[in-house]
């Protein structure tokens, strides 16, 4: 036999060992995929879907491609916030003295990405350094222009998402110091007929009066984008925090069976949920003498990516004091935090790492 | 709005190509899993279409699994890079000779790009022909044959030391 028919061999050995294909049900209310959302964009250039948690929002359309009108505050209304946690503390709701701040005032910075069929999705850290209040209700993604490398900034098409449809809660304010996040998604080309064509090196993201500011796709994440089957932008929003994220569920539930596991290697469970695009678990010192934290960061949206074994998830040592645990405190700009007996921790998932030494757990049987 | 047309159309096709295209992503994806979202939201796109009725859905299909798989890559290597943990691997297993090979399959695929996999895909498991991988790709025939040349060289080591002297060994025993 020769070389490549020993290649077709093992190819077509290989692929009969696939499992059976789940078709997609087409009489069912077909679930909204991150992709269909840029298909539709592709497809018609107008309206788009997204996913939200509870079925589908309808955006506003815009016939002109060129032209995006600003988010309304009425589709971002602001949630209350829970509180007596520590960090991103200051949304305030409408936050009656707000002021306009200028661009300068805010920093913006990648934070991560994230990866579905179909689309790309890359999230944002926009931070008021200011000493004031900074309004944010002009303010934000509503209008998008892509920089070539050349700097010329040609309009391209972009569409509004309501900052609730990325896990994000919708603000009209960041306090001194305070961070939000906004998301800026792609829609894959070879999935829409009528791609837009280019490759550019940054987006631009209006600030309104205060101006504009630049974020530069080829320093911050390593390659230039196209805008596909559409751009889609989403309003500024602070991220989840321990009152608001998802609980754990499934396996990992109080009653699954993942959890009993835990327990019993790690010890008893003190949170478990998703929060910031990944799943935490964290437990008390336990048989190990050490609290530990699981963690599994998400590929997509958490509600849609559940860990389901054990070897899913990554389980650190992060006191690595006898006695001592670390409990989960919220979000800050450098990840997720933790309180305890090290003081605060960082668990980034951008990067998946500490900013201490940890050690990998070992789990007592 | 999905009409009843399309419905129907998507349903039939499914029946009858859906499972040869999930082995295709498959084989690209080495997962069953990312082979599912490829191949359904192939499926979900063409159900969309005002007009699913194209005259290759296959081809449209696969050209569309071979975009996201492609164009996932970038983003997919660096996610991947920060994804914290082991990935489970959902392939069957079992014993002897049949999971050596197939282990060795995998670990040929692995040492590929994303085109370059597919090209060698395409080409070895699909039985096209350069011109039609190139049309799937979207690039020109000559650069086809360069990632299938470079994809069975970086192969090659692997195919020969692990298979070849092994089907040898077979072919003069009495």
């Amino acid at each position: 036999m020769s070389p490549d028919d020993t290649l077709r061999a093992l190819l077509h050995d290989a692929a009969e060992n696939a499992p059976a294909y789940r078709p997609v049900d087409v009489d069912a209310e077909l679930p909204i995929t991150a992709f269909r959302r840029w298909a539709v964009l592709g497809l018609v250039a107008a309206a788009f879907v997204v996913i939200a948690a509870g079925g589908l929002v309808l955006s506003r359309t815009n016939d002109n491609a060129d032209v995006l009108p600003p988010i309304s505050d009425s589709t971002a209304p602001v949630q209350p916030t829970p509180t007596g946690l520590p960090t991103n503390e200051a949304s305030k709701g409408a936050s009656p003295n707000a002021i306009r701040c200028p661009a300068t005032d805010f920093r913006v910075a990648w934070f991560g990405s994230g990866v579905a069929a179909g689309s790309e999705t890359d999230y944002f850290t926009i931070t008021n350094t200011s000493s004031s209040t900074c309004s944010v209700r002009a303010l934000g993604p509503s209008e998008l222009q892509a920089v070539k490398a050349d700097g010329a900034t040609p309009r391209i098409s972009v569409q509004a998402v309501p900052a609730s449809d990325v896990q994000l809660i919708p603000t009209r304010a960041l306090a001194p110091g305070q961070f939000g996040r906004f998301a800026v998604s792609v829609g894959d080309p070879g999935m829409c007929d009528a791609p837009q064509t280019g490759q550019y090196d940054a987006i631009r993201v209006d600030l309104g009066a205060a101006g504009a500011l630049t974020v530069d796709y080829s320093d911050s994440i390593g390659g230039a984008f196209s805008p596909g089957c559409g751009v889609g932008v989403s309003g500024i929003g602070l991220t989840m925090r321990p009152g608001t994220m998802l609980p754990c569920r499934g396996a990992m539930s109080p009653s699954g069976t993942l959890n009993q596991t835990v327990v019993k290697r790690y010890g008893e469970i003190d949170d478990c949920g998703a929060i910031d695009g990944t799943w935490i678990v964290d437990t008390d010192e336990g048989t190990t003498g050490v609290g530990s934290v699981g963690v599994y960061v998400c590929h997509w949206r958490c509600e849609d990516d559940i860990p389901r074994e054990m070897s899913d998830w990554t389980f650190y040592h992060v006191a690595q004091k006898k006695g001592t645990d670390e409990r989960l405190t919220g979000v800050d700009e450098r990840g997720i935090l933790f309180r305890g007996a090290v003081g605060e921790v960082h668990f980034d998932p951008a990067t998946g790492k500490w900013d201490v030494p940890v050690t990998l757990a070992s789990p007592s049987r | 709005m999905v009409t009843e047309g399309a419905r129907a159309f998507v349903a039939e096709f499914q029946a009858a190509r859906g499972q040869a295209l999930f082995r295709y992503a498959y084989l690209l994806t080495g997962n069953a899993e990312d082979a599912q979202d490829l191949v359904q939201d192939a499926m979900v796109s063409l159900l969309g279409r005002s007009r699913p009725d194209i005259a290759d859905p296959n081809g449209y299909v696969r050209r569309m699994i071979t975009n996201a798989w492609i164009s996932q890559g970038r983003r997919r290597t660096r996610f991947n890079r920060l994804r914290p943990r082991l990935v489970a691997d959902d392939r069957t297993s079992d014993d002897g000779d049949v999971t050596a090979d197939r282990d060795l399959v995998w670990r040929m695929l692995g040492r590929l790009g994303e085109r370059q996999r597919a090209a060698i895909v395409l080409r070895y498991y699909e039985d096209l022909s350069d011109a039609e991988v190139a049309d799937v790709l979207g690039c020109a025939v000559g650069t086809v044959r360069s990632l299938v040349s470079r994809g069975l060289a970086a192969m090659r080591a692997d195919l020969e030391t692990h298979v070849l002297p092994h089907e040898e060994r077979e072919h003069h025993e009495p």
